[in-house]
This record gives C-alpha cells, structure tokens and sequence, in this order.
C-alpha cells in the first residue's frame, strides 16, 4: 500500500535524477543536505525566540519520561518517519530548547514509531492468509525488537541515566571544528538561516511570539521536505545496489544481514524504507524471520545517520543525543543480537502475534493501537499514579 | 566508489543479470536437447550423458528459481516502473524450464526404445532435430538484441516445425500400422513440437505485448507496419 503510493513520486524522482549528469546529482544531494541542515538550525533559532516562558512550559509538559517517550512515538506514527522525530529533537536539544535528559525518553520513542510504517505495508497483504501471515510476523518482528529494547533500557536509563552520562563522556572527546576554528558548515547554514529569518520578519511584520511560530512551521516543513527528497533521490541513485545487497544477504548468515540492514539505511537515510523493502519479500516466503530481523536491526543502526548529520550544526548538546540514538540502538544489538537464543524471542513473539492475526484481523487494528497510543498512555497514567499529587 | 552518482538513473543493472541468466537457461536447454536428440535419433550411449543431462537439467531449475526470487526483490525495490519487464521474465523464464523438462522426455525415450525406428521417419525426425537447435540458438540472439523482425521470422519458423510435427502425429496414426516404433514416433514428435512451442513462447516476449504472451496471432507473426 505505502510502496505502492511511492512509486509515482519514485518514477518523477527517476525522471529528475535522469536528466541531471554526475557532477549536478553530487550538487543536488549537497543542497538538499544544506537545506536540511538550515531547517535544523532555524528550528533551534525558533525556540530561542518565543522567550524563557514558553520554553519552561514546553519543557515542564515533557518533564516526564512517558509523556517524552508518548510524544516520540506519536510524533513518529504522524510523520511516518523516525528520522524527521529525531532531527527535530536534535535541533531542539542542541539550541537548549529542550533538556537531554527529557529528549532521551523521545529518542526511543521514535525507535518504537517507526515500526508503525512497515506494520501498515504489511496490512497490503491481507488478502491473502499465508502471504499476510509472514509478511506480518516479519513487520512485527522489528516491533517486538524496538519494544523490548525499550522495555529494557528506559526503565535503566531512569535509574541510572547510563545513555546520557555516556554520550556526554564520549561528545567531549568527537572532534569538533569551533572554538578558534570556524566551523564552514555552521558558517554556511547559519547566513542562510539568519536570511530567513529575517525575510519572514520582514514578509510577515508580526510580533515575536507569532514570528517564532512561523519560523518553527517553517523548519518543520523545511525538514519534512528535505529529508523526503533525500530520501527519494538516494533511494532511486542507490536502486540498483539496493536490490544487490538485498539479493546478497537472503539466505545468508545474521550478521552479513546486519551489515546490508545498516548500509541500505544509512545510504537511504531511513529505517522505515529498508523494512517496508523487506515487507513483499517476508510475504513472498523469501526472506526467513532468522536472517530479515537482523536487516531489521543494522537498520536500527543505521538510521542514526541522520541525527549525527544534524548534530554537524548544533552545540555539543545536539551531539550528546544524536550519540544516545547511536548507543540505544548499538546497546539493543548488543543484547539482543549476538546469541541466537536472545534474538528469537522478539521473532518468536512476532509468530505468534502473526498467527493470532491471520485468525482475527480485527486483532492487526487492535495490536497497533495498544502499542502505538494506549500502552504508552497507560504508562504515563501508571507514573502519574506512582508520583501521587 | 561513487559511480552510483553517474549510472542510468533508469537503466537496472539487477534486470540485465536476469536477463543474462535467462540466457544462460536458454543454452542449457539448446544443450540438453541437443544431446538428447543425439541420443534418440544418433545412437550416442544413454549413460555416457545421462549425468550430464540430469545435471544441466538441475541447474536450469535451479536458474528459475533464482530468477523468480531476483524478480521478487527487483520488483520490491524499484516498484511498479519495472513490472513489466519482470513479468516478461517471469512468463518465459518457465518456458525455459519446460524445454529442459523435454529434453529429459526425450532421453526417456532414448532410453526405453527397443527397435529401430522407420527409416523416413528417423531421417525426417534427425533433419527437424537441427531445425530446432538452430531455433534455439537464434532465439537467444533475438532475445538478447530484442529484434523484432528475427523474432517474428522465428516464431513463424517455430509454428511451421509445429505444423509439421501435427501432420506427422496424424500421419502415423492414421497410418494403421501395429509397428512399435511408431510409438517412439509419434512421442519424438509430441516432444519436438512442445520444444519449438515454448522456444516460440520465448520470442513472442519480444514482439508482444504482456497479455499476449505465447500467443502467434496473426499480428505476431506479420512484419512490423509501416508508418
């Protein structure tokens, strides 16, 4: 159903790509890049004009780690796309908008939002009792992955705050061009930025609290868009070796699959593509459970691309949560990956899902509510309990 | 390392190996047939290529179904742009696999044959064996340069093979003669004229449109309107 809806924005892209030589698709590339990283820092830019009260309200309505993580997996199931969630909470983080502390719980929120796109694509083979069947167990089976890894380290990060202490360890030391260097990436984001800005102030005249909001809508736009172009045109230039990689790793070992999973996604920029793209092959009995969740799971990795892409033009701040993605989901294949015994419960859990699925449909829409908006509603419910008036 | 950046946006380099493998079949099937054939109408010893026919026999399955998944995976990646094309393959990719399976009927025969077969029958039978290795030859060079007027001279090749092998399945029934042999006739050109019908299926991919796949209507087989 969604692949099916992209291919005609696929084949325009294809059309575009086709009448650009070598040299202006590099070019192309680069702007749509530059534009997504302008979009990063005139969101940041945004939350420091609304003013400290806004900002303190924005911040004390999150200032609790279920409402964090509702917010990230709700955001995500809207926007379809982690890697939209993620980058926004960078640009959100690295302009001291919002905390780190309170952006964690968003950041493995998002990881739990995204299993919503191929969940859906597999919905398009409903029709069909056996096809469905695997096709929803191999899209469930990344949600099983991402909860469990959230059922993991959420309540860990809460005790402990061990992702936060050590992407703040690590920042430190990531080399970063600043300080009596200019940084030329910051330079070039910033000008244009700062020309937005100012073009919006001039076009509109409004007042600085509506000015602020403008500037947000406007980077939130910016941002979709960029990163749906990048993700289109890379995914069109990368087609072919897309369909290699893929081609390579059916059949094959776990962690040959983990390595297609995270170079699929980090040269496509998006972990919902690479599932959905696994989604007709789980149907089509090509793909195993065993050898697609770990595709599943280098894609967890290599979606984090996109977050370290936007820390390039924020604080260190931005940087410390583009590195929590990083480690929340490098820790998750840690635990879950390298002993077979470990890996099969979420693909266990998936087949079982997929067989009480086949026997009642209903169960799909009922499935995806409670993990998408209820559990993680009942959650902040059960800690407002727990924290008493 | 970045030559991605310069490739044909729309070209596929996943089809052409497809493609390439397909071609492969073909040749495999040409070789099967050939030496069954040689078998039953040459008199070349049944065990000195039976494993050679079992095992090319085995590979052209094994193309198949490596085939069907690529199209799979092709058709997931690059959505409904290339579904044409992979549908083509997937029709005639069986065509492929039916004339190795022939080919192993052939033998079969070759094998089981207990007497001589009628002197005409077996010179009739030896000189449409080249007709249809030929066939083969010419229809992987048409499929592999999509010639449209080859193909359509060799499917009109195909259905006169075709038409011949009606006439001589008749011919001998209606013959009235008790001879074994005719049998093992009849049965050669059974499989002989399957064979020519699914090279023909294989060139009609060139010069049809998806619906009209293995059909020789008129159209088919009449040269290309002048505009």
């Amino acid at each position: 159903m969604v692949l099916e809806k992209n291919s005609g924005a696929q084949q325009g892209v294809s059309n575009l790509l086709g009448r650009l030589s070598g040299l202006r698709r590099i070019l192309f590339i680069f702007v749509l890049i530059y534009g997504f990283l302008v979009a990063i820092d005139l969101l940041g830019s945004s939350f420091k004009m609304v003013g400290k009260d806004t900002a303190e309200n924005l911040i004390s309505s999150l200032d609790n780690p279920f409402c964090g993580l509702l917010a990230g997996v709700l955001a995500t199931v809207l926007v379809q796309s982690s890697s939209v969630t993620t980058a926004t909470i960078v640009g959100l983080v690295g302009s001291g908008t919002v905390p780190l502390h309170i952006a964690v719980p968003m950041i493995m929120g998002a990881n739990i939002g995204t299993t919503i796109t191929n969940t859906l694509v597999s919905l398009a083979h409903v029709g069909r009792k056996d096809e469905f069947q695997r096709a929803f167990a191999g899209a469930t089976a990344h949600d099983f992955f991402n909860l469990l890894t959230v059922a993991l380290f959420f309540p860990l990060e809460l005790l402990t705050g061990v992702l936060q202490k050590l992407a703040q360890a690590v920042a430190v030391h990531v080399p970063r061009v600043g300080g009596e260097y200019p940084n030329p990436v910051k330079i070039a984001v910033k000008w244009l930025s700062k020309h937005i800005q100012r073009a919006t102030e001039e076009i509109l005249g409004w007042e600085q609290g509506w000015l602020a909001l403008a500037l947000f809508l406007i980077a939130i736009g910016l941002i979709v868009v960029a990163l749906y172009f990048i993700m289109r045109v890379m995914r069109t230039l990368m087609a072919s070796r897309i369909e290699k990689l893929l081609n390579r790793s059916l059949g094959k070992s776990a962690f040959l699959g983990l390595i297609v999973g995270v170079l699929i996604t980090v040269s496509v920029q998006s972990s919902s593509i690479t599932t959905s793209l696994l989604v007709p092959l789980f149907a089509a009995g090509l793909l195993q459970l065993r050898t697609g969740l770990p595709i599943m799971i280098g894609a967890n990795i290599g979606t984090t691309i996109t977050a370290l892409l936007a820390a390039m033009v924020t604080d260190i701040h931005g940087l410390e949560i583009a590195l929590v993605h990083l480690f929340f989901n490098l820790f998750g294949t840690l635990v879950f990956f390298p002993f077979e015994r470990v890996r099969m419960i979420p693909i266990w859990c998936a087949e079982r899902l997929a067989q009480l699925a086949v026997k009642n449909r209903a169960l799909v829409f009922v499935y995806v509510g409670v993990v998408f908006l209820l559990m993680p509603s009942l959650g902040l419910f059960v800690y407002k309990m727990l924290q008493g008036p | 390392m970045f030559s991605w950046f310069r490739e044909k946006v729309t070209g596929s380099e996943g089809l052409e190996q497809m493609r390439a493998e397909f071609g492969q079949m073909l040749d495999a099937g040409r070789h099967v047939f050939d030496l069954s054939a040689n078998a039953l109408l040459g008199g070349t010893d049944v065990e000195v290529i039976r494993q050679d026919i079992f095992d090319t026999d085995e590979r052209i399955n094994q193309s198949e179904r490596q085939i069907r998944r690529s199209l799979v995976v092709h058709a997931t990646v690059h959505g409904s742009t290339s579904f044409p094309s992979c549908l083509v393959l997937m029709s005639v990719v069986k065509d492929a696999e039916r004339v190795g399976d022939y080919a192993k009927n052939i033998f079969d025969l070759a094998e089981l044959r207990s007497s001589e077969l009628d002197d005409g029958l077996q010179t009739d039978l030896v000189q449409l064996k080249g007709r249809i290795s030929q066939l083969m030859a010419n229809c992987r060079m048409a499929f592999d340069t999509e010639d449209a007027d080859q193909s359509r001279a060799l499917i009109r090749e195909a259905e006169q093979i075709e038409d011949h092998c009606d006439d001589r399945i008749t011919q001998i029934i209606r013959s009235g003669k008790q001879v074994d042999s005719n049998a093992v006739c009849a049965l050669s050109y059974r499989y002989f004229k399957r064979t020519a019908s699914h090279v023909r299926n294989v060139l009609t991919s060139v010069v049809q449109p998806i619906d009209l796949l293995d059909y020789t209507d008129s159209e088919a087989s009449s040269p290309s309107p002048e505009v």
